[in-house]
C-alpha cells in the first residue's frame, strides 16, 4: 500500500467514513492477523482480537500522529487487545496444572524443516499463561520486567513462564520431528518399491 | 534447559513466524462484525452528544425553580386583615341600636346570634337579632340578662382595648365550621320565642367568642404533618461514565434515606448509598506518561471498578401534590467515600512505564463534590408507605478517585419509604 493512499485512508478514517474504514481493514487484515495468530489459541479467538483491535483504532485514530508509521501504530494496538483479552479470559486452573510438566530435555535438529504454518500449530498449542509470555519476550522483545507490568505477574514468573514455554515448545518439536522422520522413512520406503518396481 | 537451547527456539519461532506471508484469506464475516460494532457506537455517540444540552436545560429549570421558591415571598393577607376591613361594624353598632332594637325587632327573629357576629358586615340587618334575646332573659329575672349587654360590651371594648377591635372579627372569621354547625342546630328551637332554653342557647355568642378564640389558634399552631420523617430503601440501576457518560458502563446503587419534611412542600433527605460505579474512559491524554516513540499519543484506556459511599444531601420540592401522587424535583451535594477502587491501565506505548493495575482500598474521600439533580414520581400506598421512582443526575464538580475523572451517574431510583 502505497503511502499517499495510506494517508487517504486515516484522513478518511478521522471523518469516520466507513468506506475508507473497510479499505483500510482489508488492506492490514493479514498484518493484523498474523500478530493476533500468534497470541491466540485459534482463528476464532483471533479474529475477535483483530476485530478489538481495529474497533479501538478506528475510534481512536485522531490520536494518530503521521511521523510515525501507521503498522506499528496499529501492531501496538493489536498487542494490547491480545493481552486484554488474554487478560479476560485467563483460566488460572490452567497453570496449576501445567507446574506437574516434568519435560525432558532434547536437541532441536529438524526445526528449520518446519514452516510458518506448523509454527504457528505448535504456539497456539502453548497455554495461554505460556504463549502469551513467549510471544511477548521471544519475538516481540519485550523484557520480563515489562511484561510482568504488562499482564500483572512479576518477573520470575514471567522468567518461569519463559522456561517452561520453552520446554513445551522443544517437546512438540520434537514429536513433530518424529512425525516427519516417520513420514520421510516411509516416503523413502515408498520410492524405494517403485523404484525396484 | 540450557539457555542456548532456549535462544535457538527462540529463534526458530522469531524467524519462522516472521517469514512466512501475510494470511491472506480474508473474512468477510469478521469486516461484517466490526461493521456492526462501529454503527452501534456511532449510534450510541450521537445519543450521548444530545445528554449535555439536555443536563444543560434541566440544570436551568432546577435552578430556576430553586430561585422562584426560595425567593422571599410578599406576606400573604392574614386573617386579621381581612376582618380588619369587618370589624368597624359590630361593636358600634350594637351600643347604638340596642334599645330601638329591642322595639323594632321581634323576639322570634333572633336567628343565628353567632352567624350574625361572624358576618355582620355582610348581613348587618342580623345585627339586632342579639338584642331581644337579652331582653326576654332580663324580662325572666335572671342576672345574666341584666349583665350581659354590658358584659358583651365590655368585652368587646376589652378587645379593643387589648387590642385592634378587629380581633373579634378575626375569631369570628377564623372560626371553624365545626363550632358553627353546633350552634346552627341549637338555634333551631331557639325560633320559639317563648322557649326559654332555646333563648339560653341563642345567646351562645357571648359564651363561644372567647373559647372560639383558643380553637383558631390551636388549628393555625397545629401542623404535624410538615414534620413527618420517612424512611427509605432504595435500588437504583445507574449509568456511569466520564466525558458525557461516553464509554459509560452499568451499576448498581443500594442504600437507605432518611426524608424530613419541612414544610407541606419542602423536605430535605439524606442518607447512604452504596454504589457500584464501572467505567471505561476513552483513549486519553491524560495519563500519558511522556514519550514513547509516538510522540504525545500515549494511548490509554482506564477501566475502572469503583465501590463508593454515596452521601447525598438534597433538598426537595414538591410542584404537584394532588391525592396519592406527588411529584418533586430537587437537587443537592454529594460525598463519595471510594470505599474499594480497581484500575486497569491500558496503553499502546511505553509498556513499562505505565501503571497495569490498581487497587485501592479507602484511599480517597470527595466531600461536597457531587452536584445532584434529581426528579420524583411518589405513590403513597397507604398512609404510612409509598413507593417512588426517582430519576436522577449526579455530576462531579471535582476530579473523582485516583484516575482523577469527571463520572458522572444517570440512574433511575426505585424506592419504597415508610412513614414515622
Amino acid at each position: 500500500m502505497e503511502e499517499k493512499e495510506l494517508k487517504q485512508l486515516i484522513e478518511g478514517c478521522k471523518k469516520q467514513d466507513r468506506q475508507s474504514q473497510e479499505i483500510l481493514y482489508r488492506r492490514l487484515y493479514g498484518y493484523a492477523m498474523k500478530i493476533c495468530l500468534r497470541y491466540a489459541n485459534n482463528q476464532s479467538e483471533a479474529s475477535e482480537v483483530l476485530n478489538e483491535g481495529f474497533f479501538k483504532a478506528f475510534t481512536n485514530i485522531e490520536k494518530y500522529d503521521h511521523q510515525w508509521p501507521f503498522k506499528s501504530w496499529l501492531s501496538k494496538i493489536i498487542y494490547h487487545a491480545s493481552i486484554d483479552y488474554y487478560r479476560s479470559n485467563l483460566k488460572w486452573t490452567q497453570m496449576e496444572n501445567l507446574e506437574k510438566w516434568n519435560v525432558p530435555s532434547h536437541e532441536a535438529t529438524i526445526e528449520h524443516q518446519l514452516r510458518y504454518d506448523e509454527l504457528l500449530a505448535i504456539i497456539q498449542r502453548l497455554p495461554p499463561t505460556y504463549r502469551i509470555v513467549f510471544n511477548l519476550y521471544a519475538i516481540d522483545g519485550y523484557s520480563h520486567e515489562e511484561i510482568g507490568e504488562m499482564i500483572g505477574i512479576n518477573a520470575s514468573t514471567s522468567r518461569s513462564n519463559l522456561h517452561k514455554a520453552r520446554q513445551k515448545l522443544q517437546q512438540m518439536l520434537t514429536v513433530a520431528h518424529s512425525i516427519v522422520v516417520l513420514f520421510i522413512l516411509k516416503g523413502k520406503a515408498f520410492l524405494r518399491k517403485t523404484g525396484e518396481h | 534447559m540450557k539457555s542456548r537451547e532456549g535462544e535457538q527456539i527462540d529463534e526458530l519461532f522469531r524467524e519462522g513466524l516472521d517469514q512466512g506471508k501475510d494470511p491472506t484469506d480474508f473474512r468477510e464475516r469478521d469486516w461484517t462484525a466490526l461493521e456492526q460494532r462501529l454503527d452501534r457506537y456511532a449510534r450510541k455517540k450521537r445519543a450521548i452528544v444530545w445528554l449535555r444540552p439536555l443536563s444543560g436545560v434541566a440544570a436551568i429549570l432546577l435552578l430556576a425553580l430553586g430561585i422562584w421558591a426560595l425567593w422571599p415571598a410578599q406576606p400573604e393577607p392574614s386573617n386579621q386583615q381581612v376582618a380588619t376591613e369587618q370589624q368597624p361594624i359590630p361593636a358600634p353598632r350594637q351600643q347604638s341600636e340596642d334599645q330601638s332594637a329591642l322595639e323594632e325587632i321581634p323576639a322570634g327573629s333572633s336567628e343565628k346570634p353567632t352567624v350574625a357576629a361572624e358576618t355582620e358586615a355582610q348581613e348587618p340587618k342580623k345585627q339586632p337579632t342579639e338584642q331581644p334575646n337579652r331582653d326576654q332573659l332580663a324580662a325572666a329575672g335572671e342576672q345574666t340578662t341584666a349583665t350581659n349587654p354590658d358584659r358583651l360590651q365590655k368585652d368587646v371594648s376589652g378587645f379593643k382595648e387589648s387590642g385592634p377591635a378587629e380581633s373579634i372579627a378575626e375569631n369570628a372569621v377564623a372560626m371553624p365550621t365545626d363550632s358553627i354547625k353546633p350552634t346552627d342546630g341549637e338555634l333551631t328551637p331557639a325560633q320559639k320565642p317563648n322557649d326559654q332554653q332555646s333563648v339560653q342557647q341563642a345567646e351562645e355568642p357571648t359564651v363561644i367568642l372567647n373559647p372560639l378564640v383558643a380553637e383558631a389558634d390551636d388549628n393555625i399552631v397545629s401542623e404535624p404533618k410538615d414534620w413527618l420523617i420517612a424512611l427509605s430503601v432504595l435500588v437504583a440501576p445507574a449509568y456511569n461514565g466520564v466525558d458525557n457518560l461516553n464509554n459509560g458502563k452499568t451499576g448498581t446503587d443500594v442504600g437507605l434515606m432518611v426524608t424530613l419534611g419541612l414544610s407541606k412542600r419542602w423536605s430535605f433527605s439524606t442518607g447512604a448509598l452504596y454504589a457500584k460505579k464501572l467505567y471505561e474512559t476513552g483513549f486519553s491524554n491524560d495519563y500519558s506518561n511522556g514519550n514513547n516513540g509516538y510522540g504525545s499519543q500515549d494511548i490509554q484506556t482506564v477501566h475502572a471498578d469503583c465501590r463508593v459511599l454515596d452521601i447525598p444531601l438534597n433538598i426537595n420540592y414538591a410542584i404537584i401534590d394532588k391525592g396519592q401522587t406527588t411529584i418533586s424535583l430537587g437537587t443537592g451535594i454529594s460525598s463519595y467515600i471510594m470505599l474499594k477502587e480497581d484500575y486497569r491501565f491500558d496503553s499502546s506505548g511505553g509498556y513499562g512505564e505505565n501503571p497495569a493495575d490498581v487497587h485501592l482500598v479507602n484511599e480517597n474521600q470527595h466531600w461536597l463534590s457531587v452536584l445532584n439533580l434529581h426528579a420524583s414520581y411518589q405513590q403513597r400506598l397507604s398512609s404510612k408507605m409509598s413507593l417512588s421512582l426517582q430519576p436522577y443526575l449526579k455530576i462531579p464538580v471535582k476530579d473523582i478517585g485516583y484516575a482523577r475523572v469527571r463520572l458522572q451517574s444517570l440512574g433511575m431510583a426505585l424506592s419504597a419509604s415508610w412513614t414515622l
